[in-house]
């Protein structure tokens, strides 16, 4: 008992000093994202959803989806994959497009987004954090609402 | 030897930072993952045999469903005003993605009614207290524009 202790004491020792010999210089690392870090970056990825198609931008468009996509529009098959979503979204058709997301949840590297865009169209997509650190439109969906009366 | 080894474990446990060491794994298989596929299994059970109690029951309270070419239903009561079976489908389901973030999971899936109807869907469902998990996001579609041009 007493040598079990003893080599605890070492061992918090030891690791105390690893943690003080670190350069003094040496920058401290970026602190991660919080959770509220996460939510602005996913609002600010409509921001950029948006002004793709206020910019007709293919490239822009491309920059806020994953390469692994599924993109599932109402009234046609689904679309997989960033190769086959610019063969159907090149050109981009200019408009300007209106999001609002009602609801963000993030856990990780995944999230989900709910909203509206263009005034009762809805919207749900699946957000992931690419491996550069940045959020993108992995999964969505979305349906067009009736006319209003 | 024996002793360096522990020496690095104790390091290496004091330099993890704890937020990274928080953050959630997301899993892709797993009992929780079973535990999704049992609920929407039951969820096509229920639409095959009609059994509305059963259908309803899969959904949380606070559910949002959104069918296409209709106004959400927010909250099971208006998905109930809205939604109720009114008899057996000849539903069938194919999940193409399961994962669970924690305390929520989605799912990315097919699904047909007969040879009529064929579409998609994406699902949030939320762990219940008691470790099951019900519908709580529920977004469909369908491959082809249906006979009114939607």
């Amino acid at each position: 008992m007493r040598r079990y202790t003893h080599t605890i004491a070492l061992l918090l020792s030891l690791a105390m000093a690893a943690t003080a010999c670190a350069p003094a210089d040496s920058p401290a690392p970026d602190p991660l994202p919080t959770v509220e870090d996460d939510r602005a970056a996913i609002d600010a990825l409509m921001d950029g959803l948006e002004a793709a198609y206020t910019n007709g931008d293919i490239e822009q468009l491309m920059s806020v989806y994953t390469e692994d996509l599924i993109y599932m529009g109402a009234s046609s098959p689904a679309v997989r994959g960033a190769a086959d979503f610019r063969l159907a979204n090149d050109p981009v058709g200019a408009y300007n497009l209106v999001m609002q997301n009602d609801e963000v949840k993030v856990s990780g590297d995944w999230g989900y987004a709910r909203g509206t865009y263009d005034g009762n169209d809805q919207y749900l997509m699946l957000v992931r954090r690419d491996a550069d650190g940045e959020w993108r439109i992995a999964r969505e969906i979305w349906n067009v609402a009736p006319d209003e009366e | 030897m024996r002793f360096h080894s522990a020496a690095a474990i104790a390091v290496a446990i004091l330099l993890i930072s704890p937020p990274e060491a928080a953050r959630a794994a997301q899993q892709t298989s797993g009992a929780d993952v079973d535990a999704v596929i049992a609920a929407m299994d039951a969820t096509g059970d229920a639409l095959r045999a009609g059994d509305n109690e059963a259908f309803l029951s899969m959904y949380t309270q606070d559910v949002f469903f959104m069918p296409p070419d209709s106004a959400p239903a927010e909250g099971k009561d208006a998905m109930a005003a809205t939604n109720s079976l009114e008899g057996p489908l000849a539903w069938t389901e194919d999940y193409e993605e399961v994962m669970v973030h924690g305390d929520w999971a989605h799912v990315v899936g097919a699904w047909t009614v007969g040879d009529q109807m064929a579409g998609k869907a994406i699902y949030i469902l939320a762990r219940q207290g008691d470790g099951s998990w019900k519908i709580a996001r529920e977004f469909w579609n369908t491959d082809a524009a249906s006979e009114d041009g939607q």
